[in-house]
């Protein structure tokens, strides 16, 4: 895949991340994931995994050594 | 032996430590400033992250944070953190390495220098010199309200927030002023993994104290119900939510202290490994943070305003033995340490290289380094006069400076990523941003759709950039391919 392709393919999952971080669905959502652990941080800790993929491909598709 | 001399001894050896691990920096740290200033320029993967991460961690995070979640529950994780493990990597890439190669090729060693170089315009280095040092003013501040704070509840008054602020930055003032960036980011290794191996030890013991998590969680749900979801508290409509993540994931990059690590970095894969590590580290971090505030405001109701910033020391001290409080304290003195120091270093790089440099061109490699050790201590003693008023809570001071950080991110993006951009474009935009961000910060702009006055501030500076640049002669081609190498058409 060309650089090019590849940071098209990196802002599109960037976008579709950043509108799950605004989860204005989760506002008055309660429950705990585990017993023990909150919806809405259990939420985010799943958003963060997503993130920290699409960081790991950022470090391997679109980031080059001579940027 | 008393409690307080159990806290007093383990903190005795964590500043021991800290100062030898300084003075074995400073045995290796040659009297040229490229050395002095950015250790060479070869910090691998492992130095590179605990320097970036320790100097990026602070008492805005260990103290603030909980003290936040105190009041508004666990939607503090998703408002801070989550987005900032994507924000901050993302502008390692775009900014963090070109900056870095732009750097390497110009022997550039602060960013006012890369970027007067870049515009050939000595005037942009200055305002850019001014913005830094007015916004990472009051964020140093924040460290040392921060280490008074937490002193004065684990010693139970013994010893004051004054002599406790002092002490710090003397302790901080030694080991920079004598080792320079080496000094700093060695320190910051074993300053990291102090503060990070106690929260994690703290949080599981303080759970198991309390019953377990789920016996802790439902404390919460019984007292205080509300902080286990984000409800519709002002800070998580969309527009603060959205602003606010906005500025928290740009503004890291336009610390001077945390720009300046990332030419110290010895290459783009020791950058990208760094990248890679951010998130899961953040999570490690800022969870145990904002669990502590909402398990804090069950066990300890009541606490208004900025009162709720010494949340987790109190925490720790009902929860914890003598040993581990004293670690409680020495991770915090550790945050605020790895911080101080790059905050400290950097802006006297600054000053000895931009602006005295300037007036005295003949100035010795050694006589700048020896103008960097009292420009060290003059700022110090300015730091602790401001931090004794205790002007404002350590989140609205650190909020403060990120939305002014915020403003510059235009210009060192563009300045590296848009050769047309011009001088005329980067002043336009550093004045713009900061104007509208005060004009929104006194009212006089307007809240839209309830977004913070960072978002102005942001707005008026991309437009200044653009605008500016557009409107005035491009750069000299020479010049900008001097600094930021020849162009290239993208694959």
């Amino acid at each position: 895949m060309s650089r090019r392709a590849h940071r098209i393919v990196f802002a599109v999952l960037a976008g579709l991340l950043v509108v799950l971080h605004l989860d204005v669905w989760n506002h008055d959502v309660g429950g705990l994931v585990f017993g023990w652990l909150p919806w809405d941080l259990a939420y985010h800790l799943a958003w963060m995994a997503g993130a920290a993929a699409l960081v790991w491909y950022m470090t391997v598709g679109p980031w080059t050594e001579d940027d | 032996m008393s409690d307080l001399a159990v806290i007093g001894l383990v903190n005795a050896a964590y500043l021991l430590i800290t100062l030898i691990i300084g003075w074995l920096a400073w045995r290796r740290t040659s009297a040229t400033a490229e050395d002095y200033f950015l250790g060479g320029r070869a910090a691998k993967t492992f130095v590179l992250f605990m320097a970036l991460f320790g100097t990026n961690v602070t008492p805005f995070v260990l103290l603030g944070i909980p003290g936040l979640s105190y009041h508004h529950g666990v939607g503090i994780f998703g408002l801070n953190a989550a987005i900032v493990g994507l924000g901050i990597p993302l502008t390692f890439w775009l900014i963090g390495d070109p900056a870095r190669r732009a750097a390497l090729c110009i022997s550039a060693i602060t960013p006012t220098e890369l970027y007067a170089q870049r515009f050939a315009s000595p005037v942009v280095g200055h305002l850019l010199f001014l913005a830094f040092f007015a916004y990472t003013l009051p964020y140093m501040v924040t460290g040392v309200i921060g280490v008074g704070l937490t002193v004065e509840i684990l010693t139970r008054g013994a010893v004051s927030f004054t002599a406790a602020a002092a002490l710090v930055l003397a302790i901080t003032i030694a080991y920079t002023a004598l080792g320079g960036m080496r000094a700093t980011m060695w320190t910051n290794v074993f300053q990291g993994a102090t503060f990070m191996v106690f929260i994690l030890v703290a949080f599981f013991m303080i759970a198991g104290d309390l019953g377990g998590l789920a016996a802790a969680t439902a404390t919460v749900a019984e007292r205080a119900p509300h902080l286990l979801i984000k409800g519709d508290a002002p800070q998580f409509t969309p527009g603060h939510w959205g602003s606010w993540g906005l500025a928290i994931s740009l503004t890291v990059i336009a610390f001077p202290h945390m720009f300046v690590r990332m030419f110290a970095a010895r290459d783009t894969a020791a950058l990208k490994n760094v990248a890679r590590l951010y998130p899961f580290m953040l999570v490690l971090l800022w969870l145990p943070a904002v669990i502590f505030g909402v398990w804090g405001a069950a066990e300890f109701p009541g606490l208004e305003g900025r009162a709720s910033d010494g949340i987790f020391p109190r925490m720790i001290s009902a929860h914890l033995g003598p040993v581990l409080q004293g670690m409680a304290l020495a991770g915090v003195l550790a945050a605020v340490m790895s911080t101080l120091d790059a905050q400290l270093l950097t802006l006297s790089s600054m000053l000895t290289r931009d602006i005295l440099r300037r007036a005295y061109p003949n100035l010795s490699g050694a006589g700048e380094v020896m103008a960097g050790r009292i420009f060290t201590l003059a700022l110090s003693l300015t730091v602790l006069a401001v931090a004794l008023q205790r002007p404002a809570s350590i989140f609205d001071i650190a909020a403060f400076a990120f939305s002014g950080y915020v403003t510059l991110v235009p210009t060192l993006l563009l300045g590296l990523r848009w050769r047309r951009c011009t001088a005329t474009g980067a002043v336009a935009s550093i004045l713009a941003g900061n104007a509208a961000l005060l004009l929104a910060q006194f009212g006089v702009l307007p809240r839209v759709f309830g977004v913070l006055p960072v978002a102005w501030g942001l707005l008026a500076a991309i437009l200044g950039a653009v605008l500016g640049s557009l409107a005035t002669r491009p750069t000299d081609p020479a010049t900008v391919t001097r600094v930021l190498g020849p162009a290239r058409r993208s694959a």
